[in-house]
Protein backbone atom coordinates (compact mmCIF):
# COMPACT_ATOMS: atom_id res chain seq x y z
CA UNK A 1 0.00 0.00 0.00
CA UNK A 2 2.98 2.31 0.45
CA UNK A 3 4.68 1.28 -2.75
CA UNK A 4 2.94 3.96 -4.81
CA UNK A 5 4.25 6.88 -2.80
CA UNK A 6 7.24 8.12 -4.76
CA UNK A 7 7.27 11.68 -3.39
CA UNK A 8 10.40 12.09 -1.32
CA UNK A 9 11.85 8.77 -2.43
CA UNK A 10 15.41 8.32 -3.70
CA UNK A 11 16.00 6.51 -6.98
CA UNK A 12 19.55 5.19 -7.32
CA UNK A 13 21.03 5.79 -10.77
CA UNK A 14 24.24 6.93 -12.37
CA UNK A 15 23.63 10.40 -13.77
CA UNK A 16 24.93 13.94 -13.90
CA UNK A 17 22.14 15.07 -11.55
CA UNK A 18 22.88 12.34 -9.02
CA UNK A 19 26.46 13.56 -8.66
CA UNK A 20 25.57 17.23 -8.53
CA UNK A 21 26.07 19.16 -5.30
CA UNK A 22 22.80 19.19 -3.30
CA UNK A 23 23.06 22.97 -2.88
CA UNK A 24 22.81 23.41 -6.64
CA UNK A 25 19.74 21.19 -6.68
CA UNK A 26 18.13 23.10 -3.82
CA UNK A 27 18.79 26.37 -5.62
CA UNK A 28 17.48 24.75 -8.80
CA UNK A 29 14.23 23.85 -7.06
CA UNK A 30 13.84 27.42 -5.88
CA UNK A 31 14.53 28.75 -9.39
CA UNK A 32 12.08 26.19 -10.79
CA UNK A 33 9.28 27.39 -8.48
CA UNK A 34 9.95 31.04 -9.36
CA UNK A 35 10.00 30.20 -13.08
CA UNK A 36 6.66 28.39 -12.79
CA UNK A 37 5.05 31.48 -11.35
CA UNK A 38 6.70 33.79 -13.86
CA UNK A 39 5.54 31.63 -16.78
CA UNK A 40 2.25 32.93 -18.14
CA UNK A 41 2.39 32.77 -21.95
CA UNK A 42 3.11 30.23 -24.68
CA UNK A 43 6.81 31.10 -25.33
CA UNK A 44 7.73 30.90 -21.65
CA UNK A 45 5.71 27.69 -21.33
CA UNK A 46 7.74 26.17 -24.17
CA UNK A 47 11.01 27.18 -22.51
CA UNK A 48 9.95 25.78 -19.12
CA UNK A 49 8.73 22.53 -20.68
CA UNK A 50 11.94 22.18 -22.66
CA UNK A 51 13.98 22.69 -19.50
CA UNK A 52 11.88 20.07 -17.65
CA UNK A 53 12.33 17.50 -20.43
CA UNK A 54 16.09 18.17 -20.42
CA UNK A 55 16.26 17.67 -16.64
CA UNK A 56 14.20 14.46 -16.79
CA UNK A 57 16.52 13.09 -19.47
CA UNK A 58 19.59 14.09 -17.45
CA UNK A 59 18.28 12.41 -14.28
CA UNK A 60 18.17 8.88 -15.78
CA UNK A 61 15.07 8.22 -13.66
CA UNK A 62 12.33 6.53 -15.72
CA UNK A 63 9.43 8.94 -16.27
CA UNK A 64 6.94 6.19 -15.38
CA UNK A 65 8.42 6.17 -11.87
CA UNK A 66 7.77 9.91 -11.46
CA UNK A 67 4.31 9.60 -12.98
CA UNK A 68 3.37 7.17 -10.20
CA UNK A 69 3.82 10.04 -7.74
CA UNK A 70 1.49 12.21 -9.83
CA UNK A 71 -1.33 9.74 -9.56
CA UNK A 72 -1.79 10.43 -5.84
CA UNK A 73 -2.33 14.18 -6.37
CA UNK A 74 -4.42 13.83 -9.54
CA UNK A 75 -7.71 14.23 -7.64
CA UNK A 76 -6.54 17.34 -5.83
CA UNK A 77 -5.40 18.98 -9.06
CA UNK A 78 -8.65 18.09 -10.86
CA UNK A 79 -10.82 19.56 -8.11
CA UNK A 80 -8.78 22.78 -8.14
CA UNK A 81 -9.00 22.92 -11.93
CA UNK A 82 -12.80 22.46 -11.91
CA UNK A 83 -13.24 25.28 -9.39
CA UNK A 84 -11.10 27.55 -11.54
CA UNK A 85 -12.98 26.54 -14.66
CA UNK A 86 -16.48 27.31 -13.37
CA UNK A 87 -16.00 30.15 -10.93
CA UNK A 88 -13.68 32.62 -12.66
CA UNK A 89 -15.39 35.79 -13.90
CA UNK A 90 -14.64 36.97 -17.46
CA UNK A 91 -16.05 36.75 -20.98
CA UNK A 92 -18.43 33.81 -21.22
CA UNK A 93 -17.57 31.35 -23.98
CA UNK A 94 -20.05 28.65 -22.96
CA UNK A 95 -23.35 28.97 -21.12
CA UNK A 96 -25.85 26.29 -20.14
CA UNK A 97 -28.41 26.86 -17.39
CA UNK A 98 -26.44 27.86 -14.27
CA UNK A 99 -23.08 26.83 -15.67
CA UNK A 100 -20.86 29.46 -17.23
CA UNK A 101 -17.37 28.88 -18.54
CA UNK A 102 -15.25 31.96 -19.24
CA UNK A 103 -12.08 32.41 -21.25
CA UNK A 104 -10.24 33.49 -18.10
CA UNK A 105 -11.56 30.34 -16.37
CA UNK A 106 -10.14 28.05 -19.05
CA UNK A 107 -6.85 29.91 -18.98
CA UNK A 108 -6.65 29.74 -15.17
CA UNK A 109 -7.57 26.05 -15.00
CA UNK A 110 -5.03 25.05 -17.63
CA UNK A 111 -2.15 27.07 -16.24
CA UNK A 112 -2.93 25.94 -12.70
CA UNK A 113 -2.87 22.28 -13.71
CA UNK A 114 0.38 22.70 -15.60
CA UNK A 115 1.94 24.54 -12.66
CA UNK A 116 0.90 21.89 -10.14
CA UNK A 117 2.13 18.97 -12.23
CA UNK A 118 5.39 20.69 -13.11
CA UNK A 119 5.89 21.64 -9.48
CA UNK A 120 5.49 18.05 -8.29
CA UNK A 121 7.67 16.62 -11.05
CA UNK A 122 10.38 19.25 -10.57
CA UNK A 123 10.61 18.88 -6.82
CA UNK A 124 10.44 15.11 -6.95
CA UNK A 125 13.38 15.09 -9.37
CA UNK A 126 15.39 16.74 -6.61
CA UNK A 127 14.48 14.07 -4.04
CA UNK A 128 14.74 11.25 -6.58
CA UNK A 129 18.34 12.18 -7.41
CA UNK A 130 19.54 13.18 -3.93
CA UNK A 131 19.93 10.86 -0.96
CA UNK A 132 18.20 12.18 2.18
CA UNK A 133 21.55 12.57 3.92
CA UNK A 134 22.95 14.58 1.08
CA UNK A 135 19.85 16.72 1.02
CA UNK A 136 20.02 17.67 4.69
CA UNK A 137 23.77 18.26 4.35
CA UNK A 138 23.07 20.65 1.53
CA UNK A 139 20.33 22.37 3.50
CA UNK A 140 22.58 22.74 6.53
CA UNK A 141 25.43 24.30 4.56
CA UNK A 142 23.13 26.49 2.50
CA UNK A 143 21.37 27.83 5.60
CA UNK A 144 24.53 28.11 7.73
CA UNK A 145 24.58 31.94 7.55
CA UNK A 146 21.25 31.96 9.44
CA UNK A 147 22.93 30.63 12.58
CA UNK A 148 24.28 34.16 13.08
CA UNK A 149 20.63 35.07 13.73
CA UNK A 150 20.43 32.29 16.34
CA UNK A 151 18.47 29.98 14.08
CA UNK A 152 19.38 26.43 15.21
CA UNK A 153 20.36 25.35 11.70
CA UNK A 154 22.32 22.28 12.70
CA UNK A 155 19.58 21.02 15.01
CA UNK A 156 16.94 21.51 12.33
CA UNK A 157 19.08 19.64 9.80
CA UNK A 158 19.72 16.84 12.30
CA UNK A 159 16.02 16.49 13.07
CA UNK A 160 15.26 16.44 9.37
CA UNK A 161 17.79 13.74 8.63
CA UNK A 162 16.55 11.63 11.55
CA UNK A 163 12.96 12.05 10.42
CA UNK A 164 13.85 11.13 6.84
CA UNK A 165 15.95 8.22 8.00
CA UNK A 166 13.03 6.82 9.96
CA UNK A 167 10.43 7.01 7.22
CA UNK A 168 11.45 3.74 5.52
CA UNK A 169 11.96 2.06 8.90
CA UNK A 170 8.50 3.01 10.07
CA UNK A 171 6.93 2.02 6.75
CA UNK A 172 8.64 -1.34 7.12
CA UNK A 173 7.42 -1.64 10.67
CA UNK A 174 3.88 -0.70 9.63
CA UNK A 175 3.90 -3.39 6.96
CA UNK A 176 5.16 -5.97 9.43
CA UNK A 177 2.59 -5.16 12.11
CA UNK A 178 -0.16 -5.03 9.51
CA UNK A 179 0.76 -8.47 8.28
CA UNK A 180 0.96 -9.81 11.82
CA UNK A 181 -2.51 -8.48 12.62
CA UNK A 182 -3.91 -9.64 9.28
CA UNK A 183 -2.59 -13.09 10.15
CA UNK A 184 -4.80 -12.83 13.24
CA UNK A 185 -7.77 -11.97 11.06
CA UNK A 186 -7.63 -8.16 11.27
CA UNK A 187 -9.35 -6.35 8.43
CA UNK A 188 -7.96 -2.97 7.36
CA UNK A 189 -9.92 -2.53 4.16
CA UNK A 190 -13.66 -2.99 4.55
CA UNK A 191 -16.26 -1.13 6.60
CA UNK A 192 -17.23 2.52 6.87
CA UNK A 193 -14.94 5.27 8.10
CA UNK A 194 -15.67 4.68 11.79
CA UNK A 195 -15.08 0.92 11.72
CA UNK A 196 -12.03 1.52 9.57
CA UNK A 197 -10.63 3.95 12.14
CA UNK A 198 -11.40 1.50 14.93
CA UNK A 199 -9.70 -1.30 13.03
CA UNK A 200 -6.55 0.81 12.86
CA UNK A 201 -6.02 0.58 16.62
CA UNK A 202 -4.24 -2.81 16.47
CA UNK A 203 -1.88 -1.21 13.96
CA UNK A 204 -1.35 2.20 15.54
CA UNK A 205 -0.72 1.17 19.16
CA UNK A 206 2.20 -1.16 18.39
CA UNK A 207 3.52 1.35 15.85
CA UNK A 208 3.64 4.15 18.42
CA UNK A 209 5.17 1.86 21.00
CA UNK A 210 7.92 0.89 18.60
CA UNK A 211 8.50 4.48 17.42
CA UNK A 212 8.99 5.65 21.00
CA UNK A 213 11.27 2.72 21.75
CA UNK A 214 13.35 3.50 18.69
CA UNK A 215 13.57 7.18 19.59
CA UNK A 216 14.73 6.22 23.05
CA UNK A 217 17.37 3.84 21.72
CA UNK A 218 18.60 6.41 19.25
CA UNK A 219 18.93 9.10 21.94
CA UNK A 220 20.95 6.68 24.07
CA UNK A 221 23.16 5.68 21.17
CA UNK A 222 23.81 9.33 20.30
CA UNK A 223 24.69 10.18 23.86
CA UNK A 224 26.95 7.15 24.12
CA UNK A 225 28.85 8.58 21.15
CA UNK A 226 29.15 11.94 22.94
CA UNK A 227 26.87 13.84 20.56
CA UNK A 228 26.48 17.37 21.85
CA UNK A 229 25.09 19.40 18.98
CA UNK A 230 26.62 21.19 16.04
CA UNK A 231 29.45 23.21 17.59
CA UNK A 232 32.87 22.02 16.53
CA UNK A 233 31.39 19.11 14.60
CA UNK A 234 33.14 18.22 11.35
CA UNK A 235 31.92 16.15 8.42
CA UNK A 236 33.36 12.99 6.97
CA UNK A 237 32.47 14.05 3.44
CA UNK A 238 32.24 17.85 3.37
CA UNK A 239 30.50 19.31 0.33
CA UNK A 240 32.74 20.71 -2.40
CA UNK A 241 31.70 22.41 -5.62
CA UNK A 242 33.07 20.94 -8.83
CA UNK A 243 33.12 22.31 -12.38
CA UNK A 244 29.79 20.69 -13.14
CA UNK A 245 28.13 22.46 -10.23
CA UNK A 246 29.25 25.85 -11.50
CA UNK A 247 27.86 24.99 -14.94
CA UNK A 248 24.66 23.98 -13.16
CA UNK A 249 24.38 27.40 -11.50
CA UNK A 250 25.10 29.06 -14.83
CA UNK A 251 22.38 27.00 -16.55
CA UNK A 252 19.90 27.91 -13.80
CA UNK A 253 20.73 31.61 -14.16
CA UNK A 254 20.27 31.52 -17.94
CA UNK A 255 17.01 29.58 -17.57
CA UNK A 256 15.54 32.04 -15.07
CA UNK A 257 16.67 35.07 -17.09
CA UNK A 258 15.22 33.48 -20.23
CA UNK A 259 11.84 32.83 -18.61
CA UNK A 260 11.61 36.39 -17.30
CA UNK A 261 12.68 37.82 -20.66
CA UNK A 262 10.01 35.79 -22.50
CA UNK A 263 7.35 36.99 -20.07
CA UNK A 264 8.36 40.63 -20.47
CA UNK A 265 8.87 40.52 -24.26
CA UNK A 266 5.64 38.75 -25.29
CA UNK B 1 22.76 -33.04 -4.13
CA UNK B 2 19.14 -33.91 -3.74
CA UNK B 3 17.02 -31.42 -5.54
CA UNK B 4 13.30 -31.29 -5.93
CA UNK B 5 11.66 -32.23 -9.14
CA UNK B 6 8.12 -32.38 -7.91
CA UNK B 7 5.70 -30.44 -10.03
CA UNK B 8 2.00 -30.38 -10.63
CA UNK B 9 0.91 -30.32 -14.23
CA UNK B 10 -2.52 -31.88 -14.15
CA UNK B 11 -5.50 -31.57 -11.83
CA UNK B 12 -4.99 -33.73 -8.80
CA UNK B 13 -7.14 -36.72 -8.07
CA UNK B 14 -9.50 -36.30 -5.13
CA UNK B 15 -7.77 -38.84 -2.95
CA UNK B 16 -4.52 -36.98 -3.34
CA UNK B 17 -6.18 -33.67 -2.50
CA UNK B 18 -7.49 -34.91 0.81
CA UNK B 19 -4.14 -35.90 2.16
CA UNK B 20 -2.11 -32.90 1.17
CA UNK B 21 -2.23 -29.62 2.92
CA UNK B 22 0.03 -27.40 0.81
CA UNK B 23 1.19 -27.69 -2.76
CA UNK B 24 3.36 -24.96 -4.20
CA UNK B 25 3.42 -25.07 -7.96
CA UNK B 26 6.28 -23.20 -9.65
CA UNK B 27 5.94 -20.30 -7.25
CA UNK B 28 8.06 -17.21 -7.89
CA UNK B 29 8.04 -13.85 -6.19
CA UNK B 30 9.83 -10.62 -7.00
CA UNK B 31 9.92 -7.57 -4.74
CA UNK B 32 9.01 -4.30 -6.50
CA UNK B 33 9.15 -5.65 -10.05
CA UNK B 34 9.96 -3.13 -12.76
CA UNK B 35 11.86 -0.67 -10.56
CA UNK B 36 15.50 -0.18 -9.63
CA UNK B 37 14.69 -1.91 -6.33
CA UNK B 38 13.60 -5.13 -8.04
CA UNK B 39 14.76 -8.20 -6.11
CA UNK B 40 13.82 -11.76 -7.02
CA UNK B 41 13.09 -13.43 -3.68
CA UNK B 42 11.63 -16.79 -4.72
CA UNK B 43 12.58 -18.60 -7.89
CA UNK B 44 10.29 -21.28 -9.25
CA UNK B 45 9.59 -23.21 -6.06
CA UNK B 46 7.63 -26.45 -6.25
CA UNK B 47 6.97 -28.21 -3.01
CA UNK B 48 4.40 -30.17 -1.10
CA UNK B 49 3.76 -30.15 2.59
CA UNK B 50 1.61 -32.88 4.09
CA UNK B 51 -0.81 -32.63 6.97
CA UNK B 52 0.82 -33.07 10.36
CA UNK B 53 4.41 -32.57 9.27
CA UNK B 54 6.95 -30.87 11.52
CA UNK B 55 9.23 -28.89 9.25
CA UNK B 56 12.32 -26.78 9.77
CA UNK B 57 12.88 -24.20 7.04
CA UNK B 58 16.54 -23.24 7.14
CA UNK B 59 18.54 -20.65 5.27
CA UNK B 60 20.78 -17.71 5.95
CA UNK B 61 19.56 -14.10 5.96
CA UNK B 62 18.06 -13.13 2.63
CA UNK B 63 17.61 -16.66 1.33
CA UNK B 64 13.86 -16.13 0.95
CA UNK B 65 12.60 -18.25 3.82
CA UNK B 66 10.48 -15.54 5.45
CA UNK B 67 9.11 -14.57 2.04
CA UNK B 68 8.17 -18.17 1.35
CA UNK B 69 6.16 -18.67 4.53
CA UNK B 70 4.29 -15.41 4.01
CA UNK B 71 2.87 -16.95 0.85
CA UNK B 72 1.41 -19.87 2.77
CA UNK B 73 -1.29 -17.74 4.35
CA UNK B 74 -1.68 -15.38 1.43
CA UNK B 75 0.00 -12.32 2.95
CA UNK B 76 2.16 -12.16 -0.15
CA UNK B 77 0.93 -13.17 -3.57
CA UNK B 78 3.32 -14.93 -5.92
CA UNK B 79 4.39 -13.05 -9.06
CA UNK B 80 3.87 -16.31 -10.94
CA UNK B 81 2.90 -19.86 -10.04
CA UNK B 82 0.24 -20.83 -7.55
CA UNK B 83 -0.46 -22.49 -4.20
CA UNK B 84 -3.04 -25.14 -3.43
CA UNK B 85 -4.30 -25.51 0.11
CA UNK B 86 -6.23 -28.74 0.64
CA UNK B 87 -6.66 -28.98 -3.11
CA UNK B 88 -7.97 -25.45 -3.63
CA UNK B 89 -6.13 -22.75 -5.51
CA UNK B 90 -5.70 -19.92 -2.99
CA UNK B 91 -5.28 -17.38 -5.81
CA UNK B 92 -8.77 -18.17 -7.08
CA UNK B 93 -11.04 -15.12 -7.13
CA UNK B 94 -13.64 -16.82 -4.93
CA UNK B 95 -11.12 -18.12 -2.43
CA UNK B 96 -11.32 -16.34 0.92
CA UNK B 97 -7.85 -15.47 2.19
CA UNK B 98 -9.47 -14.42 5.46
CA UNK B 99 -10.61 -18.01 6.01
CA UNK B 100 -7.20 -19.32 5.01
CA UNK B 101 -5.55 -17.09 7.62
CA UNK B 102 -7.91 -18.48 10.22
CA UNK B 103 -6.56 -21.96 9.52
CA UNK B 104 -2.92 -21.13 8.92
CA UNK B 105 -1.59 -19.38 12.01
CA UNK B 106 1.50 -17.27 11.61
CA UNK B 107 3.83 -16.14 14.37
CA UNK B 108 6.08 -13.41 13.01
CA UNK B 109 9.60 -12.57 14.06
CA UNK B 110 9.49 -10.71 17.38
CA UNK B 111 5.73 -11.32 17.70
CA UNK B 112 5.64 -9.29 20.94
CA UNK B 113 5.72 -6.18 18.72
CA UNK B 114 2.13 -6.83 17.70
CA UNK B 115 0.63 -6.65 21.21
CA UNK B 116 -1.76 -3.72 21.51
CA UNK B 117 -4.63 -4.35 23.94
CA UNK B 118 -5.02 -3.14 27.52
CA UNK B 119 -4.72 -6.62 28.98
CA UNK B 120 -3.06 -9.83 27.89
CA UNK B 121 -6.42 -11.61 27.94
CA UNK B 122 -8.01 -9.08 25.57
CA UNK B 123 -5.04 -9.27 23.25
CA UNK B 124 -5.20 -13.04 23.00
CA UNK B 125 -8.95 -12.72 22.33
CA UNK B 126 -8.27 -10.57 19.25
CA UNK B 127 -7.82 -13.53 16.89
CA UNK B 128 -10.86 -15.51 18.11
CA UNK B 129 -12.92 -12.29 17.97
CA UNK B 130 -12.02 -11.87 14.31
CA UNK B 131 -13.12 -15.46 13.77
CA UNK B 132 -16.59 -14.34 14.82
CA UNK B 133 -16.78 -16.42 17.99
CA UNK B 134 -18.99 -15.29 20.88
CA UNK B 135 -17.44 -13.73 23.95
CA UNK B 136 -17.62 -16.85 26.08
CA UNK B 137 -15.88 -18.95 23.45
CA UNK B 138 -13.27 -16.22 22.92
CA UNK B 139 -12.36 -16.18 26.60
CA UNK B 140 -12.31 -19.95 26.73
CA UNK B 141 -9.97 -20.16 23.77
CA UNK B 142 -7.73 -17.43 25.16
CA UNK B 143 -7.56 -19.08 28.56
CA UNK B 144 -6.74 -22.40 26.94
CA UNK B 145 -4.00 -20.90 24.76
CA UNK B 146 -2.41 -18.97 27.61
CA UNK B 147 -2.39 -22.15 29.69
CA UNK B 148 -0.76 -24.04 26.82
CA UNK B 149 2.15 -21.61 26.66
CA UNK B 150 2.52 -21.79 30.46
CA UNK B 151 1.70 -18.14 30.91
CA UNK B 152 1.53 -17.21 34.63
CA UNK B 153 -2.12 -17.08 35.82
CA UNK B 154 -1.80 -13.90 37.84
CA UNK B 155 -0.66 -11.89 34.79
CA UNK B 156 -3.73 -12.59 32.61
CA UNK B 157 -5.20 -9.18 33.33
CA UNK B 158 -1.97 -7.21 33.22
CA UNK B 159 -1.03 -4.79 30.48
CA UNK B 160 1.08 -6.67 27.90
CA UNK B 161 3.54 -3.76 27.97
CA UNK B 162 4.33 -4.38 31.66
CA UNK B 163 5.56 -7.93 31.03
CA UNK B 164 9.09 -9.21 30.59
CA UNK B 165 10.30 -9.99 27.07
CA UNK B 166 9.86 -13.75 27.47
CA UNK B 167 6.33 -13.37 28.81
CA UNK B 168 5.42 -10.99 26.00
CA UNK B 169 6.62 -13.56 23.49
CA UNK B 170 4.45 -16.24 25.09
CA UNK B 171 1.42 -13.98 25.17
CA UNK B 172 1.91 -13.19 21.48
CA UNK B 173 2.23 -16.87 20.56
CA UNK B 174 -0.90 -17.61 22.60
CA UNK B 175 -2.63 -14.94 20.51
CA UNK B 176 -2.10 -17.10 17.44
CA UNK B 177 -2.73 -20.44 19.16
CA UNK B 178 -6.10 -19.20 20.42
CA UNK B 179 -7.32 -19.30 16.83
CA UNK B 180 -6.77 -23.07 16.84
CA UNK B 181 -4.95 -23.15 13.50
CA UNK B 182 -4.43 -26.38 11.53
CA UNK B 183 -1.02 -25.17 10.49
CA UNK B 184 1.29 -23.11 12.63
CA UNK B 185 4.14 -21.18 11.05
CA UNK B 186 6.76 -19.57 13.26
CA UNK B 187 9.35 -17.17 11.85
CA UNK B 188 12.51 -17.27 13.97
CA UNK B 189 10.50 -17.87 17.13
CA UNK B 190 13.54 -18.14 19.38
CA UNK B 191 15.30 -14.93 18.30
CA UNK B 192 16.28 -13.03 21.44
CA UNK B 193 15.31 -15.83 23.85
CA UNK B 194 17.79 -17.34 26.30
CA UNK B 195 18.70 -21.05 25.95
CA UNK B 196 16.14 -22.07 28.55
CA UNK B 197 13.40 -20.06 26.87
CA UNK B 198 14.35 -21.66 23.56
CA UNK B 199 14.14 -25.21 24.90
CA UNK B 200 10.83 -24.44 26.56
CA UNK B 201 9.38 -23.05 23.36
CA UNK B 202 10.51 -25.98 21.24
CA UNK B 203 9.25 -28.41 23.85
CA UNK B 204 5.90 -26.66 23.71
CA UNK B 205 5.78 -26.86 19.91
CA UNK B 206 6.62 -30.55 19.99
CA UNK B 207 3.84 -31.09 22.51
CA UNK B 208 1.41 -29.24 20.26
CA UNK B 209 2.46 -31.24 17.25
CA UNK B 210 2.28 -34.60 19.00
CA UNK B 211 -0.99 -33.96 20.85
CA UNK B 212 -3.05 -31.94 18.38
CA UNK B 213 -1.47 -33.26 15.19
CA UNK B 214 -1.16 -29.81 13.60
CA UNK B 215 1.36 -29.02 10.91
CA UNK B 216 4.23 -26.93 12.22
CA UNK B 217 6.76 -25.03 10.14
CA UNK B 218 9.65 -23.36 11.94
CA UNK B 219 11.77 -20.84 10.08
CA UNK B 220 15.29 -20.60 11.42
CA UNK B 221 18.84 -19.90 10.37
CA UNK B 222 20.20 -22.47 12.76
CA UNK B 223 20.27 -26.21 12.08
CA UNK B 224 21.30 -26.80 15.66
CA UNK B 225 18.02 -25.36 16.93
CA UNK B 226 15.61 -27.43 14.91
CA UNK B 227 17.50 -30.68 14.29
CA UNK B 228 16.28 -32.31 17.45
CA UNK B 229 12.60 -31.65 16.90
CA UNK B 230 11.65 -31.59 13.24
CA UNK B 231 10.96 -34.53 10.95
CA UNK B 232 11.85 -32.76 7.75
CA UNK B 233 14.28 -30.02 6.84
CA UNK B 234 14.03 -27.68 3.88
CA UNK B 235 17.18 -25.72 3.12
CA UNK B 236 16.80 -22.52 1.13
CA UNK B 237 19.45 -20.57 -0.68
CA UNK B 238 19.05 -17.62 -3.02
CA UNK B 239 15.30 -18.07 -3.39
CA UNK B 240 15.41 -21.79 -4.11
CA UNK B 241 14.93 -24.94 -2.07
CA UNK B 242 18.27 -26.75 -2.36
CA UNK B 243 17.82 -29.61 0.11
CA UNK B 244 14.70 -31.38 1.25
CA UNK B 245 14.72 -34.42 3.49
CA UNK B 246 14.96 -35.79 7.02
CA UNK B 247 17.64 -34.24 9.26
CA UNK B 248 19.82 -37.33 8.64
CA UNK B 249 19.55 -37.00 4.88
CA UNK B 250 20.20 -33.28 4.85
CA UNK B 251 23.08 -33.34 7.32
CA UNK B 252 24.87 -35.91 5.22
CA UNK B 253 25.73 -32.95 2.97
CA UNK B 254 27.88 -31.14 5.52
CA UNK B 255 30.29 -29.73 2.97
CA UNK B 256 27.66 -28.35 0.62
CA UNK B 257 25.85 -26.84 3.58
CA UNK B 258 28.91 -25.04 4.85
CA UNK B 259 29.38 -23.69 1.33
CA UNK B 260 25.98 -22.03 1.87
CA UNK B 261 27.37 -20.67 5.16
CA UNK B 262 25.11 -23.00 7.14
CA UNK B 263 26.64 -25.37 9.59
CA UNK B 264 25.41 -28.79 10.67
CA UNK B 265 24.90 -29.25 14.43
CA UNK B 266 28.14 -29.59 16.40
CA UNK B 267 27.19 -33.13 17.44
CA UNK B 268 26.78 -34.12 13.78
CA UNK B 269 30.20 -32.90 12.73
CA UNK B 270 31.70 -34.47 15.86
CA UNK B 271 30.31 -37.95 15.14
CA UNK B 272 31.24 -37.54 11.48
CA UNK B 273 34.84 -36.95 12.51
CA UNK B 274 34.72 -40.05 14.74
CA UNK B 275 33.41 -42.09 11.80
CA UNK B 276 36.17 -40.80 9.52
CA UNK B 277 38.81 -41.67 12.12
CA UNK B 278 37.45 -45.22 12.24
CA UNK B 279 36.13 -45.06 15.78
CA UNK B 280 33.10 -47.19 14.95
CA UNK B 281 33.75 -50.75 13.85
CA UNK B 282 30.28 -50.84 12.31
CA UNK B 283 30.88 -49.06 9.00
CA UNK B 284 27.18 -48.51 8.27
CA UNK B 285 26.68 -45.84 10.95
CA UNK B 286 25.75 -42.33 9.87
CA UNK B 287 26.48 -39.12 11.78
CA UNK B 288 24.15 -38.42 14.71
CA UNK B 289 21.65 -35.59 14.69
CA UNK B 290 20.87 -35.30 18.39
CA UNK B 291 23.01 -35.61 21.49
CA UNK B 292 21.03 -38.69 22.63
CA UNK B 293 21.74 -40.42 19.34
CA UNK B 294 25.45 -39.69 19.62
CA UNK B 295 25.46 -40.97 23.19
CA UNK B 296 23.85 -44.24 22.08
CA UNK B 297 26.28 -44.65 19.21
CA UNK B 298 29.36 -44.07 21.32
CA UNK B 299 28.22 -46.23 24.23
CA UNK B 300 27.42 -49.02 21.79
CA UNK B 301 30.87 -48.73 20.20
CA UNK B 302 32.45 -48.86 23.64
CA UNK B 303 30.45 -51.99 24.40
CA UNK B 304 28.58 -50.51 27.36
CA UNK B 305 25.07 -50.74 26.04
Amino acid sequence: MFRDITIGQYYPADSLLHYMDPRVKLMGTLVWIIALFVMDNIPSFILVTGFLILIIRLSHVPFSFMAKGLRSIMVLVLIAAIFNLFFTPGNAVFEWKAITITDAGIYNAVIMMVRMFYLIIGTSIMTLTTTPNNLTDGLETALAPLSALHVPVHEIAMMMSIALRFIPILIDETNKIMKAQMARGADFESGNIITKAKNMIPLLVPLFVSAFRRANDLALAMEARCYSGGDGRTKMNPLHYTGNDLWGYAALGIFLAGTIALKVLF
Amino acid sequence: MRRLHFAVHEPLSTSLRDTMSFILDHLSYTYQPGTAYEVPALKDISLKIDDGEFIGLIGHTGSGKSTLVQHLNGLLKGTSGTIYYNGQDIYDKDYSLHDLRMEVGMVFQYPENQLFEETVMKDVCFGPKNQGLDEKEQTLRAYDALKKVHFPDDSFDQSPFALSGGEQRRAAIAGVLAMKPNTLILDEPTAGLDPQGRDELFGLLKELHDNSGITIIIVSHSMEDVAEYVGRILVMNDGQVVFDGTPHEVFAHGKELSALSLSVPAVTSFTEKLINKGFFRDSSVSPAVTVEEAEDMILKALGRH
